[in-house]
């Protein structure tokens, strides 16, 4: 399958391989994974006093497009605000790495992380926001 | 003659809908109804009967293929079961990091060339599939909790990759 530049681009360079000590509380982790084909991917956040996410990094196991997904992410969330950070859509990766039909479930694993590391990060701090149940989430 | 779609592959081949399933009578309840979907047998008969015979035929050969195989028995199972809205309960974090660090270990042995890591890891997952098959079955069989069947079928497939994975690595370092 031919990859797009962009893809093949993150692919041989992915941005922000690494982790992040997941105890800290300035740091949210989402892992996720996808049965269909046995992807798994970490992505962490870091956010300041502000709530402004300052640094991410990822790990992921998958194919090209799912790495290629990912490290794009963590190039797109730096300097966001979390809510602005949960308003990242997959078609967003999708298009921006035109990512071909088959591989739109890479771009869904990738906003799925972003939005566990969110959920993981405000659970630690238990932070109140719109749509956000700390009960629920904790079930 | 009946459409298969209106019996389920079980009773095609006179099973109970479980996931433990005699092989055996499988294999056999397979040839013995091949053997009588022959065309041989149906030279004689009409077109239209022939035509279903050969249909059948076929639909046999995909009952067998899909219960033979674990996952797609398993998957088989919760279809039938048609609970609506079942969705399974997210791969918890725990599990979700085992992967990663499974994926770490075979990464590395590949790296560095290592057979006996491989060998090993390959054990371990063996051993880690024959206790997901059982708890997969305990799920479906004794429990009937398709949600929870769902769930260690979901993490399965995980381990199905985790196996091709060793397998490529191995067959790499064989060259």
């Amino acid at each position: 399958m031919a990859y797009s530049d962009k893809v093949l681009d993150h692919y041989e360079n992915p941005r922000n391989v690494g982790s992040f000590q997941a105890e800290d509380s300035d740091v949210g982790t989402g892992m996720v994974g996808a049965p269909a084909c046995g992807d798994v991917m970490k992505l962490q956040i870091k956010v300041n006093e502000a709530g402004v996410i300052e640094d991410a990094k990822f790990k992921t196991y998958g194919c090209g497009s799912a790495i290629a997904s990912s490290s794009l992410v963590t190039e797109m969330l730096k300097g966001k605000t979390l809510d602005q950070a949960m308003d990242i859509k997959n078609t967003h990766i999708a298009e921006e790495l035109a990512l071909p039909p088959v591989k739109i479930h890479c771009s869904v694993l990738a906003e799925d992380a972003i939005r566990a590391a969110i959920t993981d990060y405000r659970s630690k701090n238990l932070m109140e926001a719109e749509g956000y149940n700390a009960c629920k989430s904790a079930a | 003659m009946n459409t298969l779609s209106d019996t389920n592959y079980f009773e095609l081949f006179g099973l109970a809908p479980r996931f433990t399933i005699d092989m055996h009578s499988l294999e056999q309840s397979f040839r013995q109804l091949q053997s009588e979907l022959h065309p041989d047998r149906h030279a004689g008969n009409s077109e239209a009967e022939q035509r279903v015979a050969l249909q059948k035929s076929t639909q046999v050969n995909d009952a067998y293929r899909t219960l033979r195989n674990p996952v797609t028995r398993a998957r088989c199972l919760i279809d039938l079961a048609g609970v609506l809205g079942l969705e399974a309960k997210t791969l918890t974090p725990g599990f979700l990091m085992a992967q990663m660090e499974w994926r770490e270990s075979i990464e590395d042995a590949r790296h560095a060339g290592d057979v006996v890591a491989l060998d090993a890891l390959s054990k371990r997952l063996k051993h880690k599939v024959s206790i997901q098959e059982k708890d997969l079955a305990s799920a479906l069989d004794d429990e009937a909790n398709f949600q929870l069947a769902e769930q260690r079928l979901n993490e399965l497939f995980f381990y199905q990759k985790l196996r091709s994975e060793i397998d490529d690595a191995l067959d790499q370092l064989d060259k």
